[in-house]
């Protein structure tokens, strides 16, 4: 927990291997956070990330679906320039706010 | 050998040589008595016809009789000699002769005696011998018969009924109790012949037992219609458990050798239910299998190997699935009001990406039918096939890549909405391959009309070419990625082919590269490159 938002390093080949598993961990902590009438704000810190694939792509996309739809947010920060790449080229730099540095993304959340 | 004393044949003729022998010396009879009963007697001729004139209502008693008693009491007054057999345990046995006596006879008596009492040990102990070999005997023909049993069942349950009689017999058991649980779940308990033996207490001691993991005897237990009971766990694989419990034994308690044989036949069943399990996982791969295949083939169909021609393009379309089905997709709509084609990637694998991609292509059919605004088309169609799509994208957490595209012979415009889809290569005649970013977010993502248009011209020779990652995220033996980069430079290699041999190039390059380490991603592409209208 980082203020009001509960943060998710993610690291190396974001891919399938990663992606059940963090799809899960999303939806648990956006509902636990949802249970404790906490705005479900996160923060994924994207510095460690190497490569992503549709499947990565997939598992922020049910994150940031869920977090929106208990009141919060997804935030990506650190994104390497492949990981950018890929999200200009899929149009998903638009869809996800995404921040340079942690303390941008951390202050970006609506209070 | 605490039972009754029979004279069998064998003993018969022992007595018989004894009997003549001590006739031939002059005795009147001789004979053998068990616990003061007679159960072999001789008498001499000379004897009977002394008899005989004696009393008349004996008339022709036969030569030997078996099994009278007290007949000779009236020898009271006669010689006689007797000597003890030893028999072993607590028979008390007696030779006896009447008609001879004096240190001689008796002297012959005992050593009759003695041999005879060794000749019944020995006899008796070959009995014991004999019924253990046959009884030994048994056990194997039916352990063979378990075994025969055993081959012909490649199903759990029936393998299972098939045991409980042969067991059964084979343990002399009144009652058979068999649990099998799952998972760690409480067992179910079946018991054979019927339920007279089951009650509450019985069925929650028996799902205690069943935890244990050594085969056990109880010759006594607290419950009232359980005399004895010997417990038998298999070692099947996991996530199944399972044992037999044999009650109350027919012949008198449970003891060491049917433990012994019951761990034996519990070895071989549980070898046999371990062979039966993988053969069942083997037939359930094979149906998986079966069904993937089919579901591919199913796949294949709906993406047409043959494009339908279009004015001023050169089309080539294919997809190469990787081993199981996938979401890679793509369609043509060549008619009105503008030819339109879709190209899509449902993200994640398996039947569930199959299934989302035939709704998704069947979306965009519906979508290209309804929308005739040729300033809008590809926004429309896209907006319209998302819309319908997102609840269940939304359902099942999945979403899709896509990209919608119109050819307008007249201007030679091909404008086009893509969904997050990459890559996208634009590469005109005389210039070099660029990727066209996406001008809208995949599909499934955002629940609102946001579909971008951007539209270029594709003159003679200028090439447009969507491909699905299946040729960008490829990995060498070295876990190099081929990448957005060599793909741009094969483009540009190739260009000037038409574009099925464009096309072909490119899978040929992208099994180069990967040396054929499989890919787990679909492969798939539409190459289109324009040409003049007179010669298409």
């Amino acid at each position: 927990m980082i203020g009001t938002a509960s943060k998710l390093e993610l690291k190396g080949r974001f891919d399938a291997y990663q992606a059940q598993g963090t799809k899960v961990w999303l939806k648990e902590e956006v509902e636990k956070m949802s249970g404790q009438g906490i705005k479900a704000n996160i923060l994924v810190d994207m510095t460690q990330v190497t490569f992503i694939d549709s499947a990565g792509l997939s598992a922020l996309v049910v994150g940031i679906k869920k977090a929106r739809e208990h009141g919060g947010t997804l935030h990506l920060f650190g994104l390497q320039q492949a990981v950018q790449i890929i999200f200009e080229l899929s149009w998903l730099d638009k869809a996800f706010p995404i921040f340079i540095t942690e303390e941008e993304a951390t202050k970006a959340f609506n209070p | 050998m605490n039972q009754t004393w029979v004279l069998n044949r064998k003993t018969k003729v022992y007595l018989e040589s004894l009997g003549e022998n001590w006739l031939k010396a002059g005795a009147d009879s001789f004979g053998f008595r068990i616990n003061g009963r007679t159960v072999y007697c001789i008498r001499s001729e000379s004897y009977r016809e002394r008899t005989l004139t004696k009393s008349p209502q004996e008339a022709a008693p036969p030569q030997q009789s078996i099994g009278l008693n007290n007949e000779f009491s009236q020898v009271a007054e006669m010689q006689s000699i007797s000597a003890r057999v030893r028999l072993g345990d607590s028979q008390n046995g007696t030779l006896f002769v009447d008609g001879l006596d004096g240190l001689a006879h008796q002297q012959r008596l005992d050593l009759d005696a003695s041999f005879f009492g060794d000749t019944q040990q020995l006899q008796s102990d070959v009995d014991t011998i004999s019924a253990e070999l046959v009884e030994k005997q048994d056990q194997l023909v039916t352990l063979y018969q378990l075994s025969q049993t055993m081959r012909r069942h490649l199903e759990i349950q029936p393998l299972f009924s098939s045991l409980i009689v042969t067991l059964q017999s084979l343990f002399h058991s009144q009652g058979l109790f068999t649990l099998v649980s799952s998972g760690g779940l409480s067992p179910i308990v079946s018991a054979y012949p019927d339920n007279s033996l089951l009650d509450g207490n019985i069925i929650r001691a028996l799902q205690e037992m069943h935890q244990e993991k050594e085969s056990t005897i109880f010759n006594e237990t607290d419950f009232e219609k359980i005399e004895n009971l010997l417990f038998l766990p298999l070692h099947v694989k996991d996530p199944f458990q399972a044992s037999f419990v044999f009650v109350n034994k027919l012949d008198g308690p449970f003891v060491t050798p049917d433990l012994k044989l019951a761990q034996l036949i519990g070895e071989q069943i549980s070898a046999q239910f371990e062979y039966v399990q993988l053969h069942q996982e083997l037939l359930n791969k094979a149906k998986l299998q079966a069904e993937a295949d089919m579901a591919r083939n199913v796949q294949m169909q709906l993406l047409p190997t043959t494009p339908p021609s279009i004015a001023g393009l050169d089309l080539f379309a294919q997809s190469k699935p990787a081993s199981q089905v996938g979401g890679d997709f793509y369609v043509f709509m060549p008619d009105a009001p503008l030819p339109q084609f879709v190209l899509g990637d449902v993200s994640g694998k398996g039947m569930p990406a199959a299934l989302l991609m035939t709704m998704l292509r069947s979306s965009f059919q519906s979508a290209a039918r309804v929308n005739h605004n040729l300033e809008q088309l590809t926004p429309d169609v896209m907006n319209d096939a998302s819309r319908s799509m997102y609840g269940d994208f939304t359902a099942v957490e999945m979403f899709a890549t896509a990209i919608v595209a119109a050819f307008d012979i007249e201007t030679r415009e091909l404008s086009y909405s893509n969904a997050g889809h990459s890559p996208v290569i634009y590469c005109p005649a005389g210039g070099e391959p660029e990727i066209l970013p996406a001008n809208g977010p995949a599909m499934g993502v955002v629940d609102m009309d946001v579909a971008g248009q951007n539209s270029l011209t594709l003159q003679p020779d200028d090439l447009f070419i969507i491909c699905t990652d299946g040729f960008v995220e490829v990995w060498n033996e070295d876990g190099e990625m081929y990448g957005y980069d060599r793909l741009l430079d094969l483009v540009s290699s190739i260009r000037h082919y038409s574009a099925m041999e464009i096309a072909i190039e490119m899978y040929m390059a992208i099994e180069e590269f990967s040396g054929g380490t499989e890919q787990d991603d679909d492969q798939t592409l539409i190459v289109t490159k324009g040409v003049d209208h007179e010669s298409k």
